[in-house]
Formats: structure tokens, sequence, C-alpha cells
């Protein structure tokens, strides 16, 4: 190949590169979130299916620069939260999931990162929750193998039970992470189980997910439990997903 | 948070998987060497790389403990696929014909590597022997993992210390110890996990990358081991949990 037309070739390429990289960065700054106009206007649609009227935003809450969960009330005295997401290839904000129900969801806003999970609540204040326990369970198991009833190898994994205490004061609606310790042991699971699942996963499906379960209980202002079922006012629903919906831990794994 | 972040991972096997990319660049070398008509550089990389193409099967590589997925080739594809387009050209397929078949041969080497890799962390690495996962205790820490547990609790990392030289290995009786908690449920007792702590921060033999998890007996005097997948458990005559006295004066 002649000298020129090399140059000329590599220089095109950086240039191609530079360029690239220059318009990814600038495109996925995320614009400014909507305004409680459009907000209303974009929910609206959204509930029209469900033959709601929203009333009133009751918060914005900015969870980072490209996460938002909005928090309404219906026309039914309903609750109900929208999460927003910034989509950096459409280059605009997109309600990932909404759902109207008075229990708390838990976001994994990177997938990639146990840190990032968020609890978010909305509870109507008139249902008077005083606080809420949140709980990380994981089962507790074991598996044997056996040859002519002779065992020879057993695991035995205990039953992993934490549980958290938010007191609401007042206030019914919150975001917040969960605690340190959790993540410590969701990350370390993860990690000790990694290098099993890479050999047992194939092409077509892999066993990634985690075996915690995330559960809540909620309580009034005498102490006594409020089940999930009195908490929601009128009929549940709920679109898109990528959120998990926490419901009151089943008796028998609850020690 | 990251736990981890200084400790090399499985340093024997990316020793010898480095060897084995040296071994290949030498005898590529040495077949560069007594051709008179030199093949380009790049085109090397690319004949030797579509060259370790097998057709494989894969196994679970299980030897001395050491567990991998493996490919062990046996059909030479890529090999076929480079003679297939240069079949009409004899000259050039001399001349491309040995790197290819390195190319080939690589996937043994890599094989024979998995086989001492497996040996050495055996002899280096014992995964039935405490010492391999307690070398720095420095930032143990003691995480409750059940209601069941001490609530004010530490872990007496001088006292593991001093207790790792008499553990003794312990049988798992993984389905006995869970039917007992389950006979507490259907009594209504009170549940009483066998392992309700778990012992992080510990650090152990340099470079055997295992991620194992720990589990601490009720009663402060035995471990439970969870690595890749088995599990070792150990029993010690003194308790290694202390509880935290709440009323001392600050």
């Amino acid at each position: 190949m002649p000298r020129r037309r090399k140059i000329i070739l590599i220089s095109v390429s950086i240039a191609l590169v530079l360029i690239s990289i220059i318009y990814f960065s600038v495109r996925s700054s995320p614009s400014q979130f909507l305004t409680e106009e459009q907000l209303k206007r974009e929910l609206a649609e959204s509930l029209e299916r469900e033959k709601t009227e929203i009333t009133s935003i009751t918060d914005i809450v900015d969870i980072d620069d490209r996460h938002k969960v909005a928090l309404f009330v219906t026309d039914k005295e309903q609750y109900g939260k929208s999460f927003w997401q910034w989509d950096r290839l459409e280059d605009k904000w997109q309600e990932v999931h909404f759902s109207i129900f008075e229990t708390p969801e838990l976001w994994m806003i990177d997938e990639n990162d146990e840190s990032s999970y968020r609890l978010i609540w909305h509870q109507s204040p008139e249902t008077e929750v005083k606080s809420y326990n949140f709980y990380l369970l994981k089962r507790r198991g074991y598996h044997e193998s056996q040859r002519n009833d002779e065992v020879l190898r057993s695991v035995y994994e205990p039953q992993i039970q934490l549980e958290h205490t938010v007191a609401l004061e007042g206030q019914a609606h919150g975001v917040m992470l969960l605690p340190d310790e959790w993540v410590k042991l969701i990350k370390l699971q993860k990690k000790a189980t990694a290098n099993t699942n890479r050999r047992t996963a194939n092409l077509f499906w892999s066993n990634s997910t985690s075996s915690f379960l995330f559960h809540f209980k909620a309580f009034d202002y005498n102490n006594d439990e409020i089940p999930e079922a009195e908490l929601s006012n009128g009929p549940r629903f709920a679109r898109g997903g990528g959120t998990q919906v926490l419901s009151n831990p089943e008796e028998y794994f609850f020690e | 948070m990251e736990f981890y972040i200084d400790f090399p991972e499985r340093v024997i096997e990316r020793a010898l998987m480095s060897l084995v990319l040296l071994i290949v660049i030498f005898l590529a070398y040495r077949i560069y060497k007594q051709q008179k008509d030199r093949v380009k550089l790049w085109k090397i990389v690319i004949i030797i790389f579509i060259g370790t193409c097998p057709l494989n099967f894969n196994i679970d590589f299980n030897l001395f403990g050491f567990t991998e997925i493996i490919k062990i080739a046996i059909l030479p594809l890529g090999v076929w696929l480079l003679y297939f387009i240069w079949r009409n050209n004899a000259v050039k397929w001399q001349k491309y014909r040995k790197y290819a078949w390195l190319g080939f041969l690589s996937n043994y080497f890599i094989l024979g590597a998995m086989i001492i890799t497996a040996l050495l962390q055996f002899l280096i690495y014992p995964v039935d022997r405490p010492s391999t996962y307690f070398k720095d205790m420095s930032e143990a820490e003691l995480l409750i993992i059940h209601p069941s547990a001490e609530q004010s609790v530490l872990i007496d990392a001088t006292q593991l210390e001093e207790q790792l030289a008499y553990m003794r290995e312990a049988k798992i009786n993984g389905h006995q110890w869970y039917l007992d908690i389950h006979d507490m449920k259907v009594n209504e007792q009170e549940v009483i996990e066998k392992f309700p702590y778990m012992l992080v921060g510990v650090k152990g033999k340099w470079g055997s990358g295992y991620d194992s998890l720990i589990y601490v007996e009720n009663d402060g005097k035995g471990l439970l081991i969870t690595n890749d997948n088995k599990q070792y458990y150990y029993r010690f005559e003194q308790s290694v949990v202390t509880e935290v006295k709440r009323d001392n004066a600050a």
C-alpha cells in the first residue's frame, strides 16, 4: 500500500472513532426530566386503559440523573408509582414500569450492581402505617448424593433471615437503599456461586439469579401487623416490569 | 464496596496459561525461521487462531477437587476450513499448513496445563484444610444472619487463629440438620438455626482464587465452609465468638 493511502486511511479511522465517542457522550447526557404538567399528561395516557384519572402528583423522587420515580394519586384514591429511566439510544425519558398498589417495590437500577437496589413505597396516609419491617430471606436447604444407602456428599445451606425496620414518622412515601450488610451478603453469595454458575450455565439459560427473597410487613400505631390485602384500595394493577413487588413472607419459611 | 480487589485469582492457572501462550509463540517463531518464503505476521496470528477451532466436547473436569469445564478437541475443524480455502493453491497451503496445525495442537497444550493446574492447586491449596481459607484474619467480621443468633457478638480472631491447629473435620449431616429444624417448626418451638453467623473479610492463601462462604455454628465451636458447591465442616474446643458486654460504662 502506498504511504499516502495508508496515512489517509489511518487518519480517517481515528476521526471516525473520535466522532463516535463525542456523539455518544453528548447524546447520553440526560435532558431535563419531565415537568409536573408533562408527567400528568403522560400518566393520564398510561391510566386511560384502566379507566382511571390522575388527580395529583405527590412527589418526584430524584434517584440519580438517569432514574426518577413519580408518585401520584388517582381519582379513586389509589396510590401509584411510576418508574422512569433515561433511554440513551432513544435519547429521551421512558416510563419503564408503573403500578397502582400500596405495597413497597424494589428497583435495581443497575442490573450489574447489587448496591443499586432501591426500596420505594407510596402509602395512603389514611392507612396509618407506623412502620415497615423489611426482610432479606434465603431459605434453608440441603442436598445429598447417595450410593447404596451411603451418603457421599452432603451440603447444608443455613437459613438467612435479616430484618430492617423503617419508622415512617408520618411520611407516607419514601425511597431508601438496602442496608449495607444486606448488600454485602448478596455480593458475597453471588461471588461464591459465580464459578459454579459459570460451569453449569450454557448457551440457552443461566442460573445466575439470586436465591434471595425480599419481603415486608406493615405495622399500625398499635404495633399490630396490617395484612397485605388491607393496604391497597381498589383493584391492583401494574404494567411494565423491572421491579420486584414485595409481599408478606410465607408463614412456614419465616422464623 | 469491593472486598477482594487486591486478591489475585487463580494464580497457578493464569501462570500456566501464559506459559502455553509463550510456547505457541516460540513454536510459531521456529516455523517462521525455517521457512524461506515467509508469511506476514498478522496472517500467522489469524491462521493459528482459526486453527485452534476444533470440534470438541465439553467435560466437567474434576481432578483433585479442582473443577472446571474443559473442551477436548477431537476434530480439527479450523484446519479443514483453511485447507478448503486454499485447496487449489498448493504453494500457499504448504506455507500456512504448519501454523494451522500448531493452532490445533495448542488445544492439547491447554489440556495439559489444566491437568498440571489441578495437581498444583491440590498440593498448594488443599480444599479440605482450614489453612487454605484462613490466612489473614485482621479484617474478619461476624455477620448475624438469623434471628436466633446472639445479637451482640464479635469474632475472636486470636482464638480462631489458635484453634486452627485443633480443627477436626466432622461429618455434615445436612438432611438431619434440616429435619431437626423442621421438627422445631412442627412442635411450634422457637427455630434455632445451627449456623446463624457468617464470617466475612477473611483472606485465604494468596492466589487460590477461591470465593468461599464461612458459616459459624451457634455454639461458636464449628465452622461450615462452602467452596465451589462443596462443603467442609470443622469442630474445635474453644468458642471463637465472644459476647459483647453492653453494660460496661463508657
